[in-house]
């Protein structure tokens, strides 16, 4: 019969909301109780008004009404201070609850490596961590009022027992009948509601995206396009919430029903046990506001009830976040890196695929420590990927990465992310100081230390004409900078960590050549101490290294000097010939 | 001011009016037909069971039967028309707000975080659901039922009436004062959830630079600290309803309890039965049920409109650009753009100092300088992203100011310096300026590039991911590059546009774009000598001043910052 509170996801999420109590004990806790004290204030309230009929009012006892009214108005005023109390406790837990939930999604999701993030839409994330979350809250935010109402159901069933068999049999029929539509409600809706989910998440990865890349949008006049692309997300949702909206106004209603239909029956036999004197009138007119207390409960209930499915499709999804596994994470091995390592690379047998595409195939080279080495290739070759394999951003296959003889797989993610520094081919800033972005990471890191990097990459000089020097927020992804001042920055922060491994993956592209040249010549004494790779197919900065590997079909072509490969390697000669060409020219 | 906002809500979307008000109508009969129940059930003890007739209390409980039967039809459908006007609202109300931010100025959203405009698309909206699927209809039912209610209370007795609702000039006083509390509190609220939403945007967008430098923690810190000002604004309003609720549970006890009183003294002298006061006190039970069940949602309300608030902040922008200019240049003209004395300022300083030049159809155009010269605000200049602060630019002849935004949009293309690729197959890419028109594999043929895209597996049809991120960052600059060269514009600008490209691949493109579109007027803000060397004209900037204009050979002869740039490049290569 209830076969929908059974279902793994429904335990899952109940599990779920479980931890979520444990974590705010104390609150849920007061908030219970005050809503169990207001329950049973509220019981008290029609056998108060009995009495009152009864004794005071049919008797017409002055005293005795005084004294009865005196105690219901405490009775009153003491219901209302639970009232308060549950409200702000309950509120407490439920935005905890959710402000918790915002938190370990943010956590879990900087633990997913690259490949998840590859795969996943940026609003697709957002909208679990904002409205999945937030549909969470609202089932902790009625839990109390709900429990409180389904004890106050309990007490209610019980008081009516106590006052006539009969009747309260009648009443307390409703209970398992609330029960049983609700749980046929949950089982239509739970699907239903995952689609709205679903839809609503569409629809936020749609907007992020369009937003995202409004430039491009405006550009092209396409504002037109985008609309259309989110007016169909939004009509998405308007039909699956039709659908639920349905489903909803089918049952809800039957909900309100139930306790009317039992006022009738009380109605009835009531009416017929006090006609042949088997209660007293009184007790009959308890009875039918016994029966109208219920009216109300058993709406909250049903309103809870009819959250629930809701509640759990949230659940459900933020779950299925929380169980994505983070693939890359440290193993149980202690090893360190040699403090007295220079950082020497080796790739050994290196295969790497993306998704089905095979990038590298048995890929092997060695780097002596403190070299400054070139990977060249075409443009799509596998250069960026070779950049993200060595601080492990995503997982070989097979094959093994060592740095300074030590399998990258031993260590620490962030001992191995510290030693390797990579400036990335675009540079993503974070909308906060020109500072924070240089010293990302690295929290104690000092003004003086800041400055430094700044002045070999070249970005003090622009830096300090900002209107509050290094303290100037940089715009949402650094926009409001060139592409080459952005790149001076993202330069800085790689080299103020001073790694062991450098890796520069394209990073000067966007510098115009006279800056190029000074950083460079500036880069040379920092390079000194650490072993460098760049990433790149510009002859002159090539030049500069002692050694080049290059790239291609995904394993290493050859390895040696640029003027070596030149001469004896076609393929590599031919990604300069428009160069070389071109210098003759001049 | 306040009200305002929800007039302003209910004219926003002129079509749900209607529906809104039959639906309106069907809950008011709703809770007419509640309120008859216990008309018929006051009758039955007073008439039936008071008097022992129990066909008469039949005959009550029959009618009480069929408006039960009543109930539930007129319930449902009452709820599902208050469900549909909510649900359309919501949905028009987005598409509104979409459509409106796609056509504000690039300048704003220099300003305003894509975080925290998805907020008002997602989390806003959300509020405003919530308002509309449980706020709405209940609020029209408790205000219906109140309104039925006040009147069957005064039907049973004027005097008992009056005394009852003696104490509510309290719970107005308390209504008034929460509300100033609590519009402040959601404003709050809807403030910092932009704040949560931006800042976990770029928790996500930035994960790869944070995983990379190790930066999980600090960033965590960050989060959570915009997350807790959200909490604590939450709080804050979770606060204003404790002290607020309360008050309806003590006016309505001390409302029952005056009229017992009072009713008893009443009953004694028996002017009063005692199934009028059940009647009566049933009829309060009406009263403040619906009441309690009323700021419940009153909350909801405040909450909706405190988002409505940010929807109109939003729709009150004026999309200046859009606004401004209606005419069609004559494009048979032979100067495609001109610059005359052209200052321009992004607020604080000048960035652009008197710079005057024009430029002929079909030229080809590279801009030089050092960052911060001012090339990239001469490129937004000529895209119209921005008017001049000072002088004119003229596209053919016209005005920027006059000319059409839409114009300007399909004559004009652009490859900015991040190559924003949207998610879906690189053909979907490719084929973004025009969907239907391009015949890509043609094209692509001509172009000579076609093979290019045999590297991947689908061809094609290979679809990137997010932002293009499974494609690698010079790939996406080709993508880009062609997108804007396939959309064949008459004017065509690359920002940057090359840095990442190996020269194979930039020169296929250019070679290309020179052969296949020589009527393209074309201008190249680049670092690269190579790519400079082919332009016929070069234009020289320094500290936003246009210091040369002219081929390669007359600038290294006449031109000191040019033989500067040059002897840099010199020394690259």
């Amino acid at each position: 019969m209830f076969k929908v509170f059974k279902t793994p996801e429904f335990k899952k999420a109940l599990n779920f909301y479980k931890t979520e109590i444990i974590e705010n004990k104390r609150n849920f806790i007061i908030a219970m109780s005050s809503a169990v004290l207001w329950c049973f204030l509220v019981v008290v309230q029609p056998y108060l008004i009995k009495i009152i009929i009864d004794d005071g009012i049919v008797t017409g006892n002055q005293r005795n009404l005084i004294v009865l009214i005196s105690f219901m108005v405490l009775a009153g005023y003491s219901r209302a201070i639970s009232i308060g109390t549950r409200r702000y406790f309950g509120m407490h837990v439920s935005y905890n609850v959710e402000a918790g939930i915002r938190n370990k999604i943010f956590t879990h999701m900087q633990k997913l490596a690259f490949n998840y993030h590859d795969k996943v839409p940026t609003g697709e994330l957002m909208a679990r961590a904002s409205s999945d979350a937030s549909q969470v809250r609202l089932a902790f935010a009625i839990a109390p009022l709900a429990t409180a109402n389904i004890f106050l159901l309990l007490i209610l069933s019980i008081t009516l027992l106590t006052l006539s068999l009969p009747l309260g049999g009648i009443v307390i029929l409703s209970i398992p009948l609330v029960l049983w539509l609700a749980s046929n409600f949950s089982s239509k809706a739970l699907d239903v509601s995952l689609k709205v989910k679903e839809a609503e998440a569409k629809m936020t990865t749609e907007v992020e995206e369009q937003l995202g890349g409004i430039r491009v949008v405006k550009a092209f006049g396409n504002e037109e396009n985008a609309s259309t692309k989110v007016e169909s997300a939004v009509s998405n949702i308007y039909d699956t919430s039709l659908d639920y909206l349905k489903l909803r106004t089918r049952f809800i209603p039957m909900f309100e029903l139930i306790p009317m239909v039992i006022t009738l029956a009380v109605l009835l036999l009531g009416g017929y046990l006090s006609i042949s004197k088997l209660i007293s009138l009184g007790e009959f007119i308890a009875f039918t506001q016994y029966v109208f207390l219920l009216l109300w409960p058993l709406r909250i209930t049903a309103w809870f009830l009819s959250e629930i499915p809701s509640s759990v499709s949230a659940g459900t999804r933020i779950l299925e976040l929380l169980d994505e596994v983070p693939l890359i994470t440290d193993n149980e091995s202690t090893k360190t890196l040699p403090t007295d390592g220079d950082g020497s690379i080796t790739f050994d047998k290196v295969n790497f695929k993306y998704g089905n595409e095979k990038i590298f195939d048995s890929l092997s080279f060695n780097v002596e420590g403190k070299k400054t080495v070139a990977i060249v290739g075409a443009t799509g070759s596998g250069k960026s990927t070779l950049a993200y394999l060595l601080p492990r951003l995503y997982e070989i296959e097979s094959g093994s990465i060592k740095i300074d003889g030590v399998n990258i797989n031993d260590l620490k993610l962030s001992e191995l992310r510290s030693n390797v520094s990579l400036a990335f081919e675009e540079s993503f800033l974070f909308s906060n100081s020109a500072r924070e972005n240089i010293s990302l990471g690295l929290d104690d890191a000092t003004q003086e230390e800041v400055e430094k990097a700044a002045l070999t990459a070249r970005a003090h000089e622009f830096i300090s004409l900002l209107p509050e020097s290094y303290e100037t927020k940089v715009g949402e992804r650094g926009y409001g900078l060139s592409g080459g001042q952005r790149q001076r920055i993202a330069l800085a922060r790689a080299i103020l960590r001073r790694p062991r491994i450098l890796i520069l993956d394209d990073a000067l592209s966007a510098v115009d050549a006279s800056t190029e040249e000074e950083i460079r010549n500036e880069l040379q004494a920092v390079m000194e101490n650490m072993t460098t790779l760049i990433i790149t197919n510009r002859a002159p900065t090539i030049e500069l290294c002692d050694e080049v590997v290059f790239i291609e079909d995904g394993s290493v072509k050859a390895q040696g000097s640029h003027t070596e490969l030149i001469d004896n390697v076609e393929s590599y000669k031919s990604l300069f010939l428009e160069n070389e060409s071109l210098d003759t020219q001049q | 001011m306040k009200d305002n906002i929800f007039f302003r809500s209910y004219k926003l979307v002129p079509e749900v009016n209607r529906p809104f008000l039959y639906s309106s109508l069907i809950a008011m009969a709703a809770t007419l037909i509640r309120m008859i129940g216990p008309q018929l059930i006051s009758k039955g003890i007073d008439n039936g069971v008071l008097k022992s007739d129990y066909n008469y209390l039949l005959e009550q409980s029959f009618y009480y039967f069929l408006t039960l039967i009543a109930l539930y039809f007129v319930a449902s459908k009452a709820l599902l028309s208050i469900g549909l006007v909510g649900e359309l609202y919501v949905r028009r109300v987005r598409e509104k707000l979409f459509r409106h931010l796609s056509s504000l100025d690039i300048n704003y959203f220099e300003k305003n975080k894509t975080g925290v405009l998805v907020a008002r698309m997602t989390s806003d909206m959300q509020s405003l659901n919530e308002f509309a699927r449980e706020g709405a209809s209940s609020i029209i039912t408790a205000l219906l039922t109140i309104f039925g209610a006040t009147i069957a209370v005064f039907l049973v007795d004027v005097r008992l009436a009056f005394l009852s609702f003696l104490i509510l000039p309290l719970l107005g006083i308390a209504t008034k004062v929460f509300r100033n509390y609590a519009d402040k509190a959601y404003w709050s609220v809807r403030e910092w959830i932009g704040q949560v939403l931006s800042s976990l945007q770029e928790g996500i967008s930035g994960v790869r630079i944070i995983q990379a430098y190790a930066d999980e923690t600090s960033q965590l810190d960050n989060f959570k600290e915009v997350n807790n000002e959200h909490f604590k604004a939450n709080m804050q309003s979770a606060k204003n309803i404790a002290f607020y609720f309360p008050f309806l549970e003590i006016t309505r006890v001390t409302s029952i309890a005056i009229v017992i009183w009072f009713a008893a003294q009443r009953i004694d002298q028996g002017t009063l039965t005692v199934g009028e006061l059940v009647a009566l006190l049933f009829y309060l039970n009406y009263f403040f049920d619906p009441l309690i069940m009323l700021s419940f949602n009153y909350d909801i309300l405040r909450s909706a409109g405190a988002s409505m608030k940010k929807v109109f902040s939003i729709l009150d922008e004026e999309p200046v650009l859009r606004n401004t200019g209606k005419n069609i240049p004559d494009m048979g003209n032979t100067k495609v753009i001109e610059f005359d004395k052209v200052n321009f300022s992004y607020g604080r300083e000048l960035v652009l100092h008197d710079v005057s030049f024009s430029i002929n159809k079909g030229e080809k155009i590279a801009i030089v300088g050092e960052t911060g010269a001012g090339k990239s605000t001469i490129a937004k200049l000529m895209l119209r992203f921005y008017l001049p602060s000072d002088g004119d630019v003229n596209f053919y002849g016209e005005p920027s100011e006059e000319v059409a935004e839409q114009w300007a949009r399909k004559n004009i293309a652009y490859v900015p310096q991040e190559s924003f690729l949207f998610r879906g197959s690189i053909k979907n890419n490719l084929t973004y300026s025009n969907p239907e028109g391009i015949d890509l594999e043609k094209e692509l043929l001509e172009i000579g590039v076609l093979d290019w895209f045999n590297r991947y597996e689908n061809g094609l049809d290979q679809e990137v991911g997010e932002r293009g991120s499974n494609v690698s960052a010079g790939e996406r600059q080709f993508i880009a590059l062609l997108r804007a060269v396939l959309a064949k514009r008459e004017i065509i600008v690359f920002d940057e546009a090359t840095a990442n490209l190996d020269i194979e691949s930039e020169n296929s493109i250019l070679d290309a774009t020179d052969t296949l579109l020589a009527y393209q007027t074309s201008i190249v803000i680049a670092h690269r000598l190579e790519t400079i060397i082919n332009a016929e004209k070069i234009m020289v900037m320094h500290q936003g001043k246009l210091v040369g204009f002219n081929n390669h050979e007359n600038l290294l002869k006449n031109n000191d910052i040019y033989q500067d740039l040059f002897s840099a490049w010199k020394l690259v290569n």
